[in-house]
């Protein structure tokens, strides 16, 4: 009986020893000493005058969830705004801070369809799986009718080969590609016959009336709070200037060039600053670039989530 | 020779075949071509000697521990059956999930590394255990006649003797160590240089054009085939002596 409550005593106190710090304890950091990872891919966009910055790291977007829990995760993080909301609810211990991309998903047609109008019996391929956004923004605008011809293909990169080829994977002809920016650009550059048959956002906004939401930044709970709130008006100042100035967004990229740019950021910094200069069906910047504190449109993520089929956000998950 | 042109034949064939259905799979002589590109940019060679450094780095410490519990195991029954669990749910467990442990854990920068060490470790300590096993008794008692301690009798007569099994190990999972280096350099796409890293940002960045991907895959072959000429030659001269 005396050896195992011993080695209770044993496990407890190594238990105690292993556990993290008190996290309503905020800790003095400043705002340059901030971690942060971005996903690659659009997001990078919006931190182009960081990209020097050696706190700052940019990771494959399947690996990024991997963070946020143990002694590695980071101060802030960007990603997808239902991954971010699901963590909280599974124990992580962030905040919802802002809302910096307000999706560059499109529509692209391989020119296949000969009456040129999206309609039962056309082939659609999205990318992802069925529980990811792209198909639950798409059951979301145009319902069930679609479902026996919808293929999926596994990343955003598939898909944009589909719409060059005008095949799936398989081989098979597709009239239609639900597609992300840059990877449309690229794609309309290299198929003469494809085009851009619709605008997501806007078929979003004339159903929902709302705007669309993608990617949000996250902020660890013992970060004070006034560095919080410095950091996150550096980040709408410069997102804000760069929308203003796209140039200044190309200056910041051109730290890494060719392969190298290409491999730290995920997309072509030139592709992705031409597309940046385009302006969607609604008039922002074809990226979805822009920056909202997300208390402020707590409305807007609520009936974005409830599309997703995800609950009602608490008050206390956002940043204030 | 006549294997490399055949090789070259099939691969021409594969393009035209799934090149044409899907615009994807590109063929021999631009790969090529590209890899000349690359093979000119010194970005090319950071990536080159960030994975071989961690690859070594990992490989040498499942080298240190593999070699250690392996003596240790094929020295004693009893430790051998109470590892042995291990070092089979070690060798089945997806490499894939792993990866994703080791970014809790290790951070992006340091993840493929473990990786690697935990795929190379079982196989470098299974050899080694092995090597130790396989020893003549007559040898073992000899050397305990002669007064060797545990220690030293390992050292100087046991390992040395187990030495063909461990080189069998370390260089099957050599080769295996750098593809796994590079695949995890996929998944975790952090932003330090590496031929994974590299892969992943071309993938991103034009999908269709799978010349770059085919490229970097092409740098990896040449350093295994470099490293397997090496390993060759160094098998040869010790059959020599």
């Amino acid at each position: 009986m005396k050896k195992l409550l011993a080695i209770l005593i044993v496990l407890l106190a190594l238990t105690a020893c292993g556990r993290p710090a008190d996290n309503g304890d905020a800790r003095e950091v400043s705002v340059e000493d901030l971690t942060i990872v971005t996903p690659k891919g659009a997001p990078v966009l919006a931190f182009y005058d960081q990209i020097g910055n050696e706190n700052y790291t940019r990771v494959a977007a399947d690996a990024i969830g991997a963070l946020w829990t143990g002694d590695n995760s980071p101060d802030v993080m960007v990603v997808d705004l239902s991954s971010g909301v699901n963590a909280i609810k599974n124990g992580a211990e962030y905040k919802l801070a802002a809302i910096i991309t307000f999706g560059n998903f499109y529509v692209g047609s391989t020119g296949h369809d000969d009456d040129g109008v999206m309609n039962e019996g056309d082939t659609v391929v999205l990318f992802g799986n069925e529980n990811m956004l792209p198909n639950k923004i798409w059951h979301y605008l145009y319902g069930t009718d679609f479902d026996e011809n919808l293929v999926y293909e596994a990343d955003a990169q598939s898909a944009a080969a589909d719409l060059i080829s005008g095949k799936d994977l398989e081989g098979n002809d597709v009239d239609y590609v639900f597609l992300a920016q840059p990877a449309l650009f690229v794609a309309l550059k290299k198929n003469e016959n494809a085009s851009l048959y619709a605008d997501i956002q806007e078929e979003y906004r004339n159903k929902s009336g709302l705007d669309m939401i993608q990617a949000a930044v996250f902020v660890r709970n013992d970060v004070p709070e006034e560095t919080v709130s410095e950091f996150l008006s550096r980040l709408e100042t410069s997102i804000n200037a760069a929308i203003e100035n796209p140039e200044l967004a190309a200056e910041g990229l051109s730290v890494y060039t060719d392969e190298e740019a290409t491999a730290q950021y995920g997309f072509n910094p030139a592709v992705v600053v031409n597309v940046f200069k385009q302006k969607n069906a609604l008039g922002i910047n074809a990226m979805g670039l822009g920056y909202k504190k997300a208390i402020d449109i707590k409305a807007d993520i609520d009936a974005f989530l409830s599309v997703l089929g995800l609950p009602e956000t608490s008050e206390e998950i956002y940043v204030r | 020779m006549l294997g490399l042109l055949l090789l070259a034949t099939l691969w021409q064939a594969l393009s035209m075949y799934i090149g044409q259905k899907t615009m994807v799979f590109p063929d021999p002589l631009s790969t090529i071509k590209y890899t000349l590109y690359l093979l000119g940019r010194p970005y090319t060679y950071r990536c080159i000697f960030s994975t071989m450094g961690k690859m070594l780095t990992g490989f040498a410490i499942s080298m240190v521990i593999g070699v250690i519990l392996g003596v240790i195991a094929g020295n004693n029954g009893f430790i051998e059956k109470i590892i042995s669990p291990t070092i089979i749910t070690l060798r089945a467990i997806p490499t894939a999930s792993l990866i994703y442990v080791f970014i809790v854990l290790a951070g992006f920068r340091l993840a493929p590394m473990f990786l690697v060490v935990l795929i190379c470790f079982p196989i470098i300590y299974e050899g080694t255990a092995g090597g130790i096993r396989n020893i003549p008794d007559q040898i073992i008692k000899a050397s305990k006649v002669d007064g060797s301690g545990y220690f030293m009798g390992n050292l100087r007569i046991k390992l040395p003797l187990a030495f063909p099994y461990i080189l069998v190990a370390m260089l099957s999972s050599f080769s295996l160590a750098f593809k796994i280096e590079i695949m995890a350099e996929v998944i975790t796409g952090g932003s330090n240089p590496g031929l994974g890293s590299a892969i992943l940002g071309a993938r991103s960045s034009d999908p269709t054009n799978m010349i770059p991907i085919f490229a970097y895959s092409l740098i990896a072959v040449m350093i295994m085939l470099m490293i397997d000429l090496v390993s060759g030659l160094i098998g040869r001269s010790r059959d020599l002596n």
